[in-house]
């Protein structure tokens, strides 16, 4: 038995060897005709390989007489032909998306073969947009994948894959070559050469107690086989502008409010303003009419250059690259994200067995981070005062700003270009993400094994300093302060996989099975100090700083893994397909440690079936999944009783240790989403038309929930809660060529969401939070308050109403539903008054190419979410804050005027603003449509420069999110997750404006 | 052969990898980093003993002296208002028009504060239970843990008592694991301080607070103090003479002469105080800072010191009513007004320049007890308050409740009201009546700790004064907040004996 075996695999590795060599050469066309360039032709059972140039053309040397000749090509139908001295190949279409191998957890398949939706996202659709996180070139691009961006320079976007299944961290697993991120902010977009998302559970689950919220697997550039080096140039450069700027009062608009809502009250402020500034109270004139949105905007630059080289020969491949990002805030302050990125990697066959590999990215970010509270306070000030007062005395400094007291407004107002100014923070992010890998082959392309080890360092240095200044009594600092600190993080995965595949006549097998071991540090640093010298960055030290009063901050996390997983999957004749994975997993962060993940899927493909022979289809794919994943994303367990250390006070200067101690403490375990997945793939009308229909119903059992112990606030968690989300993903795309010049296609993608509360702790209806309430019943996170149903028109209506009668309400003012008609208006009559959740959210691109130009654009937008306008909400704190237009355009004016939009009056008063009602007045709907992406662009070929022949350079034009639409009285409803849809400090979104370079050197 | 032995020369260790692996379910039992377990604390070691009781005072001055305790409470009483129509207009509903909206967030955060203190203070008493198993009965050491239980107990007393003030009938948490949130009637609750105070009075050591060797500690007096009080509110006024005459003579306490400075730095832990939330800011002007929230920055009006036109200031709440600063000055009040009311467009005798409120809406006199000077600032460090005490239980007081308990039982109460007058720099009393003393306590105790208030309803004197306003006896205790109905609905079920 063993010496058959041993005898099979000598005479397959040297037969060819021994037989008579001939040279090959030939051309490879598509069916119009038109070379196929970089077209891979593989002499089968060999090493000898090459790829089609440019004209399509190929040679082989050394060819054996009589071997076959695999000729392939991503979208091409392969074609296997016998070796002869002239091959010309005409290659047919294919279904591009069925043939081709899709990265899936520890190993990859062919699309066609999954019985899971998994989506594949090119480098190439990542690497023309700009923008500093790869992930948010994604919005829109990925049915079920829902993308909040934030406009802050470095700070990436918020990404949920099928709606909210956690009350706590919703973002799914990165796994980039291996490495598991918790984002991939990072990296640049092109360092990437595959992003693939795993939707359902029987695709995440073998990521087991991580998998949840879902997967996104990164691959990054590499080479291919046989590839003469290319060298790639990628760059743009742009400017950014802020859209949708919120229009706001100006001075006479704000005086005719603040004259309407109480002048008796307010007629010192305005005049104050024109004493100070100048102006005519009489006609509402101001000569101080500061626009705050226009002081604090400008127009920035972007820019992004890559170089990448990729090349293979028989044994080795490698890819090295190297990108830089730079972008500057749209804040009229230094802000700005920059970004240096070094990548490598090389695989090696080191023997006909054994593959070895090297992977490694290093990312150095600095990020200046902008002070986004200055947004709101710009929403806040009036503009009666100017930005600057170069007449103030000199207690005023460095810069001298005007301050709002100048007008008598002293507490919660600012100047918001000071605050903006007086700022000064500072993020550096050191990053290296290394792999190292073994692969041996037992038996080729058959049982093998892979062992790989990654590691990821990184540092992120902060240093937050506190200038001197003084503005006014209310925004001053008397002394300077410097915040230092460091986070660093450790990881490393073990991962230990044997694999084996095999077929026999139809039947198709693979097995895997896998161990992984992983560690995840984290420690903390943090100093503070005052008092440090002012000027320059070198002095920013501690050191230099008093030593009285200074703090430090330590703090650290250890947490560790250990997985055991298989996957097992089995196709008969491409027709019927079964996979199952089980992983087990153990978690040192819980006092349950060991955790099971099963999951199955199933597909069948029908259009293979005889009967379906005449139908309308190329393709016709039903399939079905179920799985358990898991989500550690949570607070670990305490699991005991813990002391927290205090101090208090006795006597002068003295303070003696005490603690206080917490009995209730947490006993928790992972979540467990259920979730079960039906679907079709299709292709049809000659592969042109095709599409992915998908329906999933994902309940999340002992979701970790924080109720509140009764009689406090303090919070207990515990796996008490159940989140349900169902919704159907589907996405269409037509791809059609017509001439060997012209090809264009046309995509729409959507999702729908339902996402519900569906338990919470035993009979417990609503546990609220900060900023929003999870009701049993309602989808997450919803506001909660008052329901505004019209406004009381005339004072007969208001003394007819004994709510009105007791709360002293005037015409103007809101009416407020009374849920339990119980005549009064208190905390029973709060109602769940909608959530940032959205129900749809949908995408559309269509593009075409004409010989050397192609145009492509693409759309998104969103419906059925909701927003909390915490800057109009704000007034609860300051009557007299700034208004915006449309407050003022809209305002009840008198019996009739409207039945939706308060008073001038009503803005100043307690029972129309106070955040202890929470007028469903300041809750917007979140729904916009934005075209998301534009860009033109035109190819070049072979352009002759003396004696070198350019091969390719193509220019572009990208406007990137040029226009949006939305009614929220927002800079836009684009709200990250964390935000519970909180619209306030919210840096703007911008469109940007890009000329991009593409050569192929 | 040769082939599979290589193979295995492979698979060998790479199955002792895996295999290692497996026997390492060790790997994934560490502990919890940055968290210090209860269990690794060493009991037997004495000198840990302090640390529950120093947690409480901890606990006490982060919750009680949260700020908009101050708004709610001190705002109840017609002589005080929180000041602004701008800002937390719903505490001008409660305060000035007793329409108490039971979804207001700060009247939710009173409850939360207080039973927090309540919370923390059975759980520090488990703790010094197990300190105390270590201790031989009877020893220094086990009197000593009494002297820490009784800290703990006396400021969980003093807590409910402020609960019971302003909320009525309130559940009593017994123990760490009481879970039983019925309400208990008032005057269970009173029973219940009684015995808890009694024992506090019994085991503590009779000396000032400010001679204890933790300077400041609660003492035997402060429990003493608070028993008054209850007993007062049950009409023992034979109960009341007798607990504040045993600190008058035993208890070595005198009032601060100068009252000016009674409520800022020289004041700090004198010997007119029986219980104050002390702060320190450790000499420095700037840097680490153990302190209190906001409480003096929010009462805080917008000041310029006149030398080098310095400004400061805070959030510009906490008002007299109009009517009050006229009924002052037709007393002829002379440091007490000076001290208590700051009005717009005054200085100081510190050389504070006191600005006025943009809105006249708004208001134009603020807190002067909650005010320190420009020149008592440990500069650069220049927060309204900052460094500066809360004052909670004075002497003043007992001399006026002794006074008090005296005229109500038909005896002469001159000389201890006369104590607390002559430092106001006030002419005697003689025969002083009991409104007399009610006066004196109206000004002498003004916007501290809603005790206007509590006088007000223990005479039944809240309807013909508040009536006008809105105020009736329903209204007299605050109606419980909604979050907390939601998270307890046993709250709402009559309460029981």
């Amino acid at each position: 038995m063993n010496k058959k075996i041993f005898t099979f695999l000598l005479t397959a590795l040297l037969v060819p060897a021994m037989a008579l060599a001939i040279n090959v050469k030939g051309t490879v066309l598509d069916k119009v005709n038109e070379p196929v360039i970089g077209a891979s032709v593989q002499v089968n059972g060999t090493t000898i390989g090459t790829v089609t140039d440019i004209d399509g053309n190929f040679s082989l040397a050394n060819v054996p007489e009589g071997a076959k000749i695999t000729v392939s090509y991503i979208g091409m139908q392969p074609q296997t032909l016998k070796a002869q001295s002239t091959l010309n190949v005409t290659l047919a279409d294919d279904n591009q998306l069925l043939e081709e191998v899709v990265v899936i957890g520890y190993g990859a398949a062919k699309a066609k073969d999954l019985t899971s939706p998994i989506e594949v996202v090119k480098g190439k659709e990542l690497i023309t947009t700009p923008t500093s996180s790869p992930m948010a070139a994604l919005q829109g691009k990925v049915p079920g994948v829902n993308i909040s961006n934030s406009g802050t320079p470095g700070d990436g976007p918020s990404v949920q894959i099928r709606g909210l299944g956690s009350f706590g961290d919703t973002s799914p697993l990165f796994v980039v070559d291996g490495m598991f991120y918790d984002n991939i902010n990072f990296l640049n977009n092109a360092d990437i050469d595959e992003l693939t998302v795993l939707k359902d559970a029987s695709a995440a689950a073998i990521y087991g107690v991580r998998a949840a919220n879902g997967v996104v697997i990164i691959t990054t550039k590499r080479g291919a086989k046989n590839q003469p080096t290319k060298i790639t140039y990628n760059g743009y450069i742009g400017l950014q502008k802020a859209t949708n700027v919120l229009k706001m009062c100006n001075s006479s608009e704000y005086a005719t409010m603040l004259i309407e809502a109480d002048e008796a009250a307010y007629k010192s402020t305005l005049e104050a303003s024109i004493k100070a500034f100048g102006g005519d109270y009489a006609k509402r004139q101001f000569n101080a009419d500061t626009n705050w949105y226009n002081e604090l905007l400008r127009t920035a630059m972007m820019t992004n250059h890559s170089l990448n080289l990729t090349g293979g020969s028989e044994r080795a491949t490698y890819g090295v690259g190297i990108s830089y990002l730079s972008q500057d805030g749209i804040m009229n302050v230094e802000n700005y994200y920059r970004r240096l990125n070094f990548r490598a990697n090389l695989d090696f066959q080191a023997t006909n067995w054994l593959k070895v590999g090297f992977n490694g990215v290093f990312s150095n970010g600095n990020q200046k981070v902008p002070n986004n509270a200055a947004w709101q306070q710009a929403f806040n000030a009036p503009s009666i005062y100017p930005v600057y007062d170069e007449r103030r005395g000199e207690d005023v400094g460095p810069i001298k700003f005007a301050s709002p007291d100048q007008c008598g407004l002293i507490n919660n107002f600012y100047n918001p270009v000071a605050t903006a100014t007086y700022y000064d923070s500072k993020n550096e992010t050191y990053q290296v993400l290394s792999n190292f890998f073994a692969q041996i082959d037992f038996i080729p392309s058959k049982l093998n094994l892979r062992s790989s080890y990654s590691y990821d360092f990184s540092l992120n240095r902060g240093t937050a300093f506190t200038p001197k200044y003084y503005v006014f009594n209310g925004q001053q600092s008397t002394t300077t302060s410097l915040t230092k600190s460091d986070s660093n993080y450790y990881k490393w995965i073990f991962d230990n996989t044997l694999t084996y595949n095999d077929s026999w006549g139809n039947h198709n097998f693979t097995g895997m099975v896998g161990v992984s071991m992983r560690n995840e540090s984290y420690r903390y640093l943090s100093g503070y100090a005052t008092n440090v010298p002012e000027g320059k960055d070198e002095w920013k030290y501690l050191n230099l700083g008093s030593k009285d009063g200074s703090t430090v901050t330590d703090g650290g996390s250890r947490y560790r893994g250990l997985s055991y997983f298989t996957r097992l999957s089995y196709n008969y004749a491409g027709k019927y397909m079964l996979m199952g994975t089980f992983r087990a997993d153990g978690s040192s962060k819980y006092n349950e440690k060991w955790g099971y993940f099963p999951s199955i899927g199933a597909a069948w493909v029908i259009s293979q079936e005889e009967f379906m022979e005449n139908a309308p289809f190329d393709y016709l794919k039903l399939r079905a999944s179920w799985g358990k994943l898991g989500n550690d994303k949570i607070a670990a367990s305490a699991g005991f009783a813990n002391l927290t250390p205090t101090e208090a006070v006795f006597g002068g200067t003295t303070t003696i240790p005490g603690y206080t101690s917490e009995s209730n403490f947490s006993w928790l375990a992972w979540e467990v989403v259920n979730e079960t997945n039906v679907g079709i793939n299709f292709a049809t009308l000659n592969n042109r038309l095709t599409g992915d229909i998908d329906w999933f119903y994902r309940m999340t059992e002992n979701a970790v929930i924080s109720p509140t112990i009764p009689m406090t606030n303090i919070t207990v968690a515990g796996n008490y809660g159940k989140i349900l989300n169902t919704g159907l993903d589907v996405s269409l795309n037509w791809n059609d060529k017509i001439t060997k010049d012209f090809s264009y296609h046309v995509g729409a993608n959507l999702s729908y969401l339902r996402n519900r509360v569906h338990s919470l702790k035993g009979d417990l209806q609503m546990i609220k939070g900060g900023r929003t309430v999870n009701m049993v019943g309602e989808k997450m996170n919803s506001y909660y308050g008052y329901k505004v149903i019209g406004i009381y028109q005339t004072e007969a209506e208001c003394a007819a109403d004994p709510i009105a009668v007791t709360n002293g309400l005037k015409p103007g003012d809101f009416i407020y539903e009374d849920v339990n008609h119980d005549g009064k208006i208190d905390g029973a009559d709060k109602q769940v008054l909608g959530s940032y959740v959205p129900d749809f959210t949908y995408g559309f691109n269509l593009g075409f190419n004409y010989k050397g130009l192609d145009f492509a654009v693409s759309m998104y937008g969103q419906a059925g979410g909701k927003l909390w306008n915490r800057k109009r909400a704000l007034r609860y704190a300051c009557s007299n804050y700034n208004f915006d237009y449309a407050q003022y355009r809209d305002r009840w004016t008198g019996a009739g005027s409207t039945n939706e939009h308060p008073s001038a009056a009503a803005l100043i008063k307690t029972w129309n603003v106070s955040d202890s009602n929470n007028a469903s007045y300041f809750v917007e709907s979140a729904n916009y449509f934005r075209i998301q992406n534009i860009t033109v662009g035109y190819s070049f070929k072979d352009i002759k420069m003396g004696s070198y022949t350019l091969p390719g350079i193509r220019l572009s034009l990208t406007a990137d999110r040029p226009f949006t639409t939305f009614k929220a009285n927002s800079f836009t409803p684009e709200l990250r997750s964390g935000t519970e849809g909180w619209d306030t400090e919210v840096y703007p979104l911008t469109a940007t404006y890009t000329f991009g370079v593409q050569v192929d050197f | 052969m040769k082939f599979l032995k290589k193979t295995l020369a492979y698979i060998v260790p790479v199955a002792l990898a895996l295999g290692m692996s497996t026997s390492c379910t060790k790997f994934i039992n560490i502990d919890p980093e940055d968290t210090l377990p209860s269990e690794a604390m060493d009991y037997s070691d004495v000198s840990y003993m302090y640390q529950p009781a120093s947690g409480i005072y901890a606990t006490a001055r982060t919750q009680a002296a949260h700020w908009a305790n101050a708004m709610m409470m001190n705002t109840r009483d017609g002589d005080v208002w929180s000041g602004r129509v701008d800002d937390q207009g719903t505490a001008v509903d409660f305060g000035r028009y007793f329409n108490y909206n039971n979804g207001f967030w700060a009247l939710g955060n009173v409850w939360t504060t207080f039973y927090n203190i309540i919370r923390a203070a059975n759980t520090a008493l488990d703790e010094l239970d197990k300190f105390d198993e270590y201790l031989a009965p009877g020893s220094d050491n086990a009197k000593l843990c009494n002297q820490y239980r009784g800290e703990v107990r006396t400021i969980r007393a003093w807590a409910y008592y402020q609960l019971v003030n302003n909320f009525g009938p309130i559940p009593i948490l017994y123990d760490t694991y009481f879970t039983d949130f019925r309400r208990k009637k008032v005057e269970s609750v009173y029973n219940y301080l009684i015995d808890e105070l009694t024992w506090c009075k019994d085991n503590m050591s009779r000396v000032r607070p400010n001679q204890m060797p933790h300077v400041g500690a609660v003492t035997a007096f402060t429990a003493e103090m608070i028993l008054a009080q209850v007993q007062m509110l049950k009409g023992n006024w034979a109960e009341v003479e007798t607990l504040t005459q045993d600190i008058i003579d035993k208890g070595n306490f005198e009032l601060f002469a100068d009252y000016y400075n009674l409520f800022k730095i020289p004041g700090k832990v004198c010997n007119e105080s029986l219980f104050e939330i002390q702060v320190t800011d450790y000499g420095t002007g700037s840097g680490k800072y153990t302190g209190i929230d906001q409480y003096f920055n929010f009462q805080g009006p917008s000041m310029t010191h006149v030398d080098g036109n310095i400004g400061f200031g805070g959030w510009n709440f906490v008002s007299y009513e109009y009517e009050f600063v006229e009924w002052c000055d037709a007393r002829d009040e002379t440091v007490r007004s000076e001290t208590a009311i700051l009005r717009a467009n005054t200085t100081t005798r510190d050389g504070d320049r006191v600005q006025p409120n943009g809105n006249p809406a708004s208001t134009q006199s603020w807190n002067g007890k909650a005010y320190l000077p420009y020149n008592q600032f440990t500069l650069p460090r220049m927060d309204y308050g900052a460094n500066n005490n809360c004052r909670v239980l004075r002497y003043a007081d007992v001399l006026l409740m002794n006074a008090e308990a005296k005229v109500r039982q038909g005896k002469n109460g001159d000389d201890p009201v006369n104590k607390v007058r002559a430092r106001a720099k006030m002419p005697n009393l003689t025969g002083a009546t009991v409104d007399q003393i009610l006066d004196e306590r109206r000004i002498e105790l003004c916007n501290e700790w809603c005790s206007r208030y509590i006088d007000l309803c223990r005479t039944g004197k809240a309807a013909q004064v508040l009536g006008p306003k809105g105020w009736t006896e329903a209204k007299r205790y605050w109606p419980i907040s909604q979050g907390h109905l939601d998270q307890a609905p046993e709250l709402l079920e009559d309460p029981i004996d």
